[in-house]
């Protein structure tokens, strides 16, 4: 068992505590144990908190990494990934590294071990998001290429799902930078333009890799409904549908505080593809 | 730190900027807003930032526009230092707001009562600055010593 240390960040704890289940559930079933960051703050986030003072959300971003002298840690928010992978950056640090869930899924841990875990296939058409800051400034993510990723896609389809091309897939939630937090109304227009292309393609949820993301599609998607647009699109963390698949029970994804919702998908959860047919 | 988050050399870049408009082709913020970031350049260079000018605050920070930009200049790491100087005349005061909250909670988004009960239920542990003294008094010392600043 390899150990490294896990940053939970704000959103997954406190609005979407399945995905920190799921993450630690995920991981060690992998063979990695994550220890809890024990005392760690918001990162903060660069689009509010660096926007306001650059000097303020280093120093509370440094504070977070000082925490614990473990090489490794990870992340499952793109803006607690970005914060932390910049802070540690500029602070010259180079026995430390700060890894986001999805490219160290793909990097370190690889298809082929994902796979052979895999104890329920999951029969999905999903739409995958991968977000902004896991991608960008792709000058020193080095992740996948900001244009045209495949890491996400290729990772829900180890757990048997297909990720449906759609003309909208890189286009940005609308939540970040602050936008949702101070103008819910500019976040809610680019929400509709993102998910409008969706509603032919029948998809049983949307897949993403940042709570923040998560947070804007699926309470969005209530304040969309509000105003007579409905799309009604569960969204997933991709923790959530690997715990799934690795055999961890619908009942600790946390799925009560989801506020968008489908009968259809948790049916497809639960059920999944039976290995021994 | 400031200058290693954006260097001189990078920041004069902007200099450079032929007016081009990708940037404002690839804003999706654009699409629904009056956000114009091929404007906010050209009022930067000349000095002559609009302070009370909201639309600023409508960039989500996607860094399309910095990645696709012909010339190479961080755009949206500019906005962002942009942003900081319009902040200390025009802060929108929701965004003072999540700043409040993690000098109280150490959190930007704390919990509710309903995120407690389901962290319970999940066995999950409560173990951030919020739930530990000393840590949230670390925080609030680092918050504090930026007062001018908020």
């Amino acid at each position: 068992m390899k150990e490294m240390v896990f940053y939970p960040g704000c959103v997954i704890p406190n609005r979407y505590p399945g995905v920190e289940k799921t993450m630690y559930y995920a991981m060690e079933k992998l063979g990695y144990i994550m220890k809890p960051m024990e005392g760690y703050s918001c990162c903060p986030p660069p689009g509010i908190v660096r926007s306001v003072d650059e000097e303020l959300w280093f120093s509370l971003a440094t504070r977070n990494l000082s925490l614990y002298d473990d090489r490794t840690i990870m992340t499952a928010c793109n803006g607690c990934f970005a914060t932390l992978f910049d802070a540690n950056r500029l602070s010259g640090n180079g026995e430390r590294e700060i890894r986001h869930v999805v490219e160290f899924l793909y990097r370190d841990v690889g298809l082929e071990k994902i796979k052979a875990r895999v104890t329920k296939f999951l029969p999905l058409k999903v739409a995958v998001h991968y977000g902004c800051h896991l991608l960008r400034p792709s000058i020193y993510r080095e992740v996948d290429s900001p244009e045209n990723p495949v890491i996400l896609d290729v990772l829900v389809e180890a757990v048997g799902a297909e990720s449906v091309p759609y003309p909208t897939k890189m286009v940005c939630c609308g939540g970040g930078g602050g936008v949702r937090a101070g103008h819910r109304e500019v976040a809610l227009e680019i929400l509709k333009r993102k998910l409008t292309p969706l509603k032919v393609l029948n998809v049983d949820c949307i897949v993403v890799v940042c709570p923040l993301c998560q947070h804007q599609f699926d309470v969005g998607q209530v304040e969309l409904k509000n105003e007579g647009v409905n799309f009604n699109i569960p969204v997933l963390h991709y923790s959530q549908l690997l715990a799934t698949a690795f055999g961890l029970e619908l009942e600790m994804l946390g799925l009560e505080a989801h506020t968008t919702m489908t009968e259809n998908l948790q049916e497809k959860l639960e059920k999944g593809e039976d290995l021994e047919q | 730190m400031k200058d290693m988050l954006l260097s001189r050399k990078e920041l004069n870049k902007v200099n450079t900027c032929i007016q081009c408009g990708t940037c404002v082709a690839s804003c999706y913020s654009s699409r629904a807003t009056a956000l114009n970031t091929r404007r906010l350049v050209f009022d930067y260079i000349n000095k002559n930032i609009p302070m009370h000018d909201d639309t600023i605050w409508y960039c989500s920070t996607c860094y399309s526009c910095q990645e696709r930009c012909p010339r190479g200049i961080m755009l949206t790491d500019i906005l962002i230092r942009v942003r900081e100087e319009v902040a200390e005349e025009h802060l929108p005061s929701k965004l003072k707001k999540f700043i409040e909250n993690i000098r109280e909670y150490g959190m930007g988004v704390p919990p509710r009562k309903s995120d407690i009960d389901m962290r319970r239920k999940l066995g999950l542990k409560n173990y951030s600055a919020q739930f530990i003294e000393k840590s949230l008094k670390e925080v609030r010392e680092i918050i504090d010593s930026r007062r001018d600043k908020l």
